[in-house]
């Protein structure tokens, strides 16, 4: 049995503005295993973000605020914690990778100094030639070629790919249990995008880290998570296995998501890009219901009156429709999907 | 780099030519001659027409003019003519630069650390505070700072020696307030760069990596947001120069800048010449040493050979 | 789980008003400058002040011709160095003494009060002797009268029975002339204070007093301000309309003209400012005109620069090329597009030259290249005031409020101005 590193539970991030109140994360609820990597999906604006950050405690708290729910980390509950306990925490436990390498790195500092701050802080034990040798090494382990000349190197003379490279040296230095990984491919071009997420995994094997992969790209779920989170307007609509999501996802919502991408089956799509219409909740005067329901074409008259609560499909698979509802109304899954399933099944059984 | 450096001292001569010329001309431009005393002999000013070299042709007082001050002759003043301008540089400069050189140092480290301080704790007393004391420091001119200070530090409340006397502390109130407006200038766009720098992101992964608040504060905020301050402090040095020229008069100190002033009253413009050309020289080099530190400081102009691919 | 209603599940489907509802009214940039700037209230106190001040410039020196008839120029002798507040102290000088010792001794600035620290009584009689009145051609009074107070101690006298000595003598001998009103003694502590009576009033002819020449302070405060705002007002107005035209077509045409016209510019300005202004008012003859022609020479360039620097960045944005592929001619874009976004730092880097433009002025009266005599100017009235700050601060201490006002105004007015027109500050 694989030992739970990560419990969120019901957690409940506010920020609190000049203009009111934004909820930002209303009650989400999750957990992470060693070793596994789960993905948080979501537009802009939905709090997947913020939900990250708030397991490091990176929001800067004012005008962020825990409204209420749990972060257990290791057993340690992460809200209680002082500011100089998180310091502790943050570099060595858990690191975190962000979505632009340009602007993220200290221009002033070389890429080796960088790398070493987090490593010198958090184990001063090591003689400045021991540290130094392991800031080489993780530069090697993310494959910067010439590592040795690089690792004196200024931010601007890297490459945005590289940078990102460094990026995850930086953040893995210490070996920690735990990597965040906030939209880190999102900047890249897609070529490069997908040497990173190669070798994240491959670190992934290596130092056996978790890692919760936040992103918008679809493929991006695919390609490197186990599981899969969906978030929308500050709640988590949806969760399951990645396969079971692709081949047999529940809420209108990730219909929604996984139909707008663009497939290359002509025929089954029509030419129709397809899109959904409207835009997310404002957080500031979030609706009472499903956040959902203004967009969504089969919403009922209590999904806009009552926040669905998640409804179990399978083992680990939850959806936060009424629709899931024992009583309520059948609905034909979407074309697309009921033909991925089927093709999935039959592949199964060859 | 080493072409970096060496563009900015080819610019620098350029430039100091440039104004050479420019007073030239300007010197030639002034009505008359100094010498249009009535009671003056011709023969007297014939020769000392002759002696100053004021009968040549234009261009060939220009060679001989540009020739001298290669030399670092500035010429003889026309009042007196037996005193030449480089003696009473010599003479009464290191006065100034007594004054000028404390104020330089105290302004910007004040400045930058007030800059600092204001940006941590935006929106809150220190700030404001601050931000009144920059307002306050560029808006009210040192003409009347000089003697507001002076009267109720030096007369009224007889804390601090009013004239220059060589000593410490009676050099404190002159460079306190000729480096006021510099410190002032210093202290706001410190601000500003320290904010702008507070809201990047390294600042995000500096804190991700669990670094303690001082060490993010030195390595990556004032590192970064010092960058365009440094840049600025040359030309704040020329602002020094020109408040010297206040300071000196308003404190009754003989250097440079109090001298300045009685020899445009006086008219005599060749001293009054000479001496401008040494202050532009002067703001020249000190822009020219900030470049270069610039340049040895931000990594972007250290290294040009790499390139990032 | 609760039993829901079959009713609950009937299908409503989208609603993409309330989707799509846009919780924020909208407004255009220049509203919400606008918007943001009136929020600003050190702005807007600025705005309201440099208002006041200018209406004050315009009419303060109309209502003292139509009022007393004083213009900047007109002299007084008599009358000269005045407060605001007039008194009938007359001056007070310490003339002879044998009787107390001290520590400190310290007349204020009129000399109408004298002050003595760490007295202490003599054992022995001595003599006591006070001037009251000065008879010297500086005197502030005028009329050149004086008197002896004198008194003699004995060995029994404490300072009580001096007191009453002092008074009964200042008595006898002022109490035919009314213009002087005695002597007031006090004694706090170890220190004595000797002031000399009088009533205090405003002055009604001379609202802000006068200055070394019998001048009202009040007109030439006014006539001053108008001649510094209009100095910096139309030597800004130079420099922009040279500075956008510039940088404008600098910008606009970009090639070598444009790298040819920035060479020429950084030569320019690699030069200090003020050096420069300093040699150029040497040169030409002093005058408003003058000063306003070296001033608007010397900073034109800055502001070319950043309107180049504008040009050039809205040139490449994306909305001129957009409304290019609509087919928008150049005059159209320039007019449409390129200027009103240019205004705001433009209107910035005007608002902020205003007071460099004063203070310029004001260094040029100090070095003695300013506006001529008996022209007036704010930086002449400090100049003036600051020579003779330790007899007379008013003459330094009202121009200057004046001037500091003018300048601390039209900095916050700059500062406001630019965080409500800067997009990325929106709160």
């Amino acid at each position: 049995m694989k030992k739970k590193i990560l419990e969120v539970e019901n957690l409940q991030v506010s920020f609190d503005t000049y203009a009111g109140e934004i909820q930002a994360v209303r009650g989400v609820s999750f957990d992470l295993f060693e070793g596994e990597t789960l993905a948080i999906v979501g537009e802009s604006g939905c709090g997947k973000s913020v939900t990250a950050k708030s397991i490091m405690r990176l929001n800067p708290e004012p005008p962020a605020r825990f409204k209420g729910g749990k972060i257990i980390f290791n057993g340690e509950d992460i809200i209680a914690k002082s500011e100089m306990e998180m310091r502790e925490i943050r570099g060595k436990n858990i690191g975190m990778i962000f979505q632009d390498p340009m602007t993220s790195l200290n221009p002033t500092m070389t890429i080796g100094k960088q790398i070493l701050e987090g490593l010198r802080s958090h184990k001063s034990t090591l003689t400045s030639k021991e540290a130094n040798i392991v800031a080489l090494d993780m530069l090697k382990l993310v494959q910067i070629p010439n590592a040795k000349e690089r690792i004196n190197e200024y931010p601007h003379q890297f490459s945005g790919g590289m940078r990102q490279r460094a990026m995850i040296a930086i953040a893995l230095v210490c070996n920690p249990k735990l990597l965040i990984a906030d939209e880190p491919t999102t900047a890249l071009d897609v070529t490069i995008q997908a040497q990173i997420l190669e070798l994240m995994k491959d670190l992934q094997k290596k130092i056996n880290t978790s890692i919760i992969m936040i992103t918008h790209d679809l493929g991006v779920v695919a390609n490197i998570s186990q599981r899969v989170v969906v978030m929308y307007g500050g709640k988590i609509v949806e969760y399951a296995d990645t396969d079971e999501l692709y081949y047999n996802p529940k809420h209108p919502y990730t219909w929604g998501l996984l139909s707008s991408v663009p497939s290359v089956d002509v025929v089954k799509t029509d030419n129709k890009l397809s899109s959904i219409e409207g835009t997310p909740p404002d957080l500031f005067a979030p609706p009472l219901g499903c956040p959902f329901a203004d967009r969504c074409e089969y919403s009922m008259k209590i999904c806009r009156e009552k926040m669905p609560p998640h409804f179990i499909i399978s083992e680990g698979h939850g959806s936060a429709c009424w629709l899931s509802h024992p009583d309520a109304p059948k609905v034909q899954t979407p074309s697309l999907f009921v033909g991925r399933k089927l093709s999935l099944e039959k592949r199964g059984e060859n | 780099m080493v072409k970096y450096i060496l563009k900015r001292i080819f610019y620098a001569i350029l430039t100091i030519l440039c104004i050479a010329t420019i007073t030239f001309a300007l010197m030639k431009a002034l009505p008359g001659d100094p010498f249009h005393n009535e009671k003056m002999k011709p023969e007297l000013r014939q020769a000392l027409l002759q002696k100053y070299g004021l009968d040549l042709p234009v261009s060939q007082q220009y060679f001989k003019y540009m020739n001298n001050l290669v030399h670092g002759d500035l010429g003889l003043s026309y009042k007196y003519v037996n005193r030449p301008v480089s003696q009473v540089i010599k003479n009464s400069f290191p006065k100034s630069f007594a004054l000028g050189w404390r104020a330089m140092v105290y302004s910007s480290i004040f400045g930058i650390l007030f800059g600092v301080i204001a940006a941590l704790k935006h929106q809150k007393a220190p700030d404001y505070i601050i931000i009144f004391i920059s307002i306050v420091g560029v808006s009210v001119p040192s003409i009347v700072m000089g003697p507001l200070l002076a009267y109720y530090f030096g007369v009224n409340l007889g804390w601090l020696p009013v004239t220059v006397d060589g000593t410490q502390i009676s050099m404190l109130l002159p460079s306190f307030t000729l480096g006021l407006s510099t410190l002032a200038f210093v202290s706001r766009l410190m601000r500003s760069t320290t904010l702008e720098v507070l809201g990047q992101d390294y600042i995000q992964t500096a804190k991700s990596k669990g670094l303690p608040t001082s060490k993010i504060v030195w390595r990556h905020v004032v590192r970064n947001a010092i960058m365009p301050v440094i840049s600025v402090l040359g030309p704040s040095f020329a602002a020094i120069i020109t408040g010297s020229i206040v300071i000196e008069n308003v404190f009754a100190v003989s250097g440079l800048g109090g001298y300045f002033v009685s020899t445009i009253t006086d008219q005599d413009y060749s001293m009054t010449m000479g001496i401008t050309l040494f202050y532009a020289v002067l703001i020249i080099t000190a822009i020219l040493l900030v470049d270069i530190a610039y340049g040895l400081v931000d990594p972007r102009l250290k290294i040009t050979s790499k390139g990032s691919e | 789980m609760d039993k829901i209603e079959k009713d609950q599940f009937q299908h409503v489907g989208k609603n993409l008003e309330a989707a799509q509802s846009i919780k924020r009214p909208s407004m255009s940039y220049l509203q919400d400058a606008f918007r943001r700037l009136k929020k600003n209230k050190p702005s807007i106190i600025s705005f309201w002040i440099l208002v006041i001040l200018i209406i004050m410039a315009i009419a303060g020196p109309i209502i003292s011709v139509k009022l007393y008839g004083h213009t900047y120029r007109t002299q007084t002798l008599s009358l000269k160095d005045q407060t605001f507040m007039l008194s009938n102290q007359r001056s007070l000088k310490l003339s002879s003494n044998s009787v107390f010792s001290y520590d400190r001794y310290r007349p204020n600035l009129r000399k109408t009060k004298l002050e003595f620290k760490k007295v202490e009584l003599k054992e022995q009689p001595g003599k006591l002797a006070f001037i009251i009145g000065d008879k010297s051609e500086e005197s502030y009074q005028g009329d050149q009268k004086e008197y002896r107070i004198e008194v003699k101690t004995n060995s029994t006298d404490n300072w009580d029975s001096i007191i009453g000595k002092l008074n009964a003598e200042s008595e006898r001998i002022l109490k035919d002339d009314p213009d002087f009103r005695g002597v007031a003694f006090k004694k706090s502590g170890s220190n004595i204070t000797i002031e000399t009576e009088g009533i205090k009033k405003f002055n009604s002819r001379y609202w802000l007093g006068t200055d070394d020449l019998g001048r009202d302070l009040f007109t030439r405060l006014w006539e001053g301000s108008r001649v510094s705002f209009m100095i910096a007002i139309i030597s800004v107005l130079f420099t922009v309309l040279f500075g956008v035209v510039y940088g404008g077509i600098s910008g606009y045409v970009g090639g070598r003209a444009d790298t040819i016209m920035m060479r020429f510019i950084e030569i320019l300005m690699v030069i200090p400012d003020m050096l420069y202004i300093m040699l150029l008012s040497i040169v030409l003859t002093r005058g408003i005109v003058t000063i306003t022609l070296v001033l608007a020479f010397t900073s034109w360039m800055h502001t070319a620069i950043l309107v180049r620097g504008e040009v050039l960045r809205l040139k490449h944005s994306e909305y001129v090329l957009a409304s290019q592929t609509l087919g928008a001619n150049a005059k159209r874009v320039i007019f449409r597009h390129l200027i009103p976004n240019c205004m705001g730092p433009i209107i910035v880097n005007m608002t902020m030259m205003i007071p460099r433009m004063i203070f310029a002025e004001a260094f040029l009266s100090f070095i003695g290249l300013g506006v001529p005599a008996p022209y007036a100017s704010l930086g002449v009235l400090v100049n003036d005031g600051a020579k003779i700050f330790y007899q007379y601060p008013h003459l330094l201490i009202i121009p200057s409020i004046v001037l500091c006002l003018i300048m601390l105004a039209f900095n916050i007015l700059g500062d406001g101005l630019r965080d409500s027109l800067d997009p990325k500050l929106r709160k």
